[in-house]
């Protein structure tokens, strides 16, 4: 059973006489994958192309796969890739990437319904402080919290995805919530 | 033992501590079991990491609402992988369509993985590669000025390129011919323009401009043309210095003779 088999021991698998086995691998990461992305981008449509471009470059560059690095590491690092790419195409677009007015409307997740009107509105702005909070971050140190956070990935695996040094990223961390702090007080959250 | 001597040395010039930065670790519990009960026994005796602690859990927490929030109803899109056209490219593009770009396209035109494109393209490489350099040696320094070389070589010729069909006479030789279809000097050959021009000389040069032919082929013929000494005590007459040899490739300037030239010369010396 390909299941049963470790992420290594499929891409093998892939590469050799069943590149089939690789929708395993897909199986596995594909809710991990799209919630980066999405934390990174904001914007489903573009989270959602970023996730499926993820995998199909795994895909293609298996062989270049060396195995000194779990493929959860490697998918990651696709991944951050595919949206730093985006992100810099955005630019390069001279438009805002993440525009707050509109944000609402495209936000296709929603809240639960079973806060009453005026929580869900004090939930609403909750999410838009912190939303807005993160996105103003350099995107060094939103990597990191994204992967933390919204990943929940260990610093170890953060520091393997972004090839820095363990240091490096406990301090980025740090550093990343100290300023999401700073962001966070000028505007009053019942949270905080 | 490292950590209890930076807990011992921990207080900063500003009032913060410089422990603080293990509070990441200590709040995604992510501490080996003693370091976690020296920072524990730390925050006992510090002022500032408690704090720390309590702001960055907040902080944590809030990003970890926004989180839930945005992933309530996640849902995970369908990721469709298409094995047999993506496998063994380095392509980044989808060729099923979700992000296909016109360099995407354009580099799969060019594709040259299948195994039998990478012999073909090698072959048609060479091939242009031998086809430039057959150009270079046979075209550009061909044979026809090599015959018009040789030609030029022996005394008493002029060479006279042309691009209309000329017959021979007497006094010429034929040293070159492009035209397909040999050519027959016995055969009656109509009198084209070019062999007005041979046989009538510089005086019909003009005439023979008007009705100038299409191209046809090219031939080079070289024409006998003895050559007289000029006497010292005689004045020298231009119209008898056929001597010079012309080589006239281009069949733009065919007409020109440098006969033509001296010719000229000698009116506006009369």
């Amino acid at each position: 059973m390909v299941s049963d088999l470790t992420d290594e021991q499929i891409v093998e698998l892939a590469i050799g006489e069943n590149p089939d086995a690789f929708g395993e691998i897909v199986n596995r990461w594909e809710r991990k994958i799209f919630a980066l992305c999405f934390g990174m981008l904001c914007r489903e449509d573009e989270a959602k192309d970023a996730a499926q471009e993820t995998f199909i470059a795994a895909f293609k560059n298996l062989s270049r796969f060396r195995g000194d690095a779990k493929v959860s590491s490697w998918l990651h690092r696709i991944a951050v890739n595919q949206c730093l790419t985006r992100k810099r195409r955005e630019k390069t677009r001279s438009e805002s990437f993440y525009d707050e007015s509109d944000s609402t409307e495209e936000k296709v997740f929603k809240a639960p319904s079973r806060l009453s009107p005026s929580g869900l509105a004090e939930q609403d702005e909750r999410v838009k402080a912190v939303r807005t909070a993160v996105n103003s971050l350099p995107l060094e140190l939103k990597q990191v919290i994204i992967m933390k956070e919204f990943e929940e990935m260990t610093f170890q695996e953060i520091s393997d995805v972004m090839e820095l040094p363990l240091s490096t990223v406990k301090s980025r961390l740090y550093t990343a919530l100290k300023q999401l702090r700073m962001k966070l007080v000028r505007k009053p959250l019942e949270v905080l | 033992m490292t950590m209890v001597i930076k807990m011992l040395d921990s207080k900063k010039s500003d009032g913060s501590c410089s422990f603080s930065e293990e509070v990441v670790s200590y709040l995604y519990n992510e501490m080996k079991a003693d370091e976690k009960k020296t920072f524990e026994d730390h925050l006992k005796v510090c002022e500032a990491c408690p704090n720390e602690l309590s702001t960055l859990t907040a902080v944590s927490e809030s990003i970890q609402g926004w989180r839930d929030y945005e992933l309530a109803d996640f849902s995970v899109p369908e990721i469709t992988i298409p094995y047999r056209r993506a496998a063994g490219s380095s392509d980044q593009t989808d060729p099923g369509g979700v992000s296909a770009s016109w360099i995407g396209n354009l580099r799969r035109m060019f594709d040259l993985s299948s195994s039998f494109l990478k012999p073909a393209a090698a072959l048609g490489g060479l091939a242009i590669i031998i086809g430039i350099g057959w150009i270079l040696i046979n075209g550009l320094n061909g044979g026809d000025d090599k015959a018009i070389e040789k030609a030029a070589d022996r005394p008493n010729k002029v060479v006279i390129k042309t691009d209309v069909e000329q017959p021979l006479t007497d006094d010429t030789e034929l040293v070159g011919n492009e035209n397909p279809e040999p050519f027959d000097p016995g055969k009656d050959q109509p009198e084209t323009a070019e062999t007005a021009v041979v046989k009538n000389g510089p005086s019909d040069r003009q005439r023979a401009q008007k009705v100038r032919r299409p191209r046809v082929s090219k031939r080079i013929v070289v024409k006998k043309t003895p050559i007289k000494q000029p006497s010292v005590a005689e004045p020298l007459n231009f119209e008898e210095i056929p001597t010079l040899t012309v080589a006239i490739q281009d069949s733009e300037y065919d007409e020109l003779r440098l006969s033509d030239l001296f010719s000229e010369i000698g009116n506006d010396k009369e």
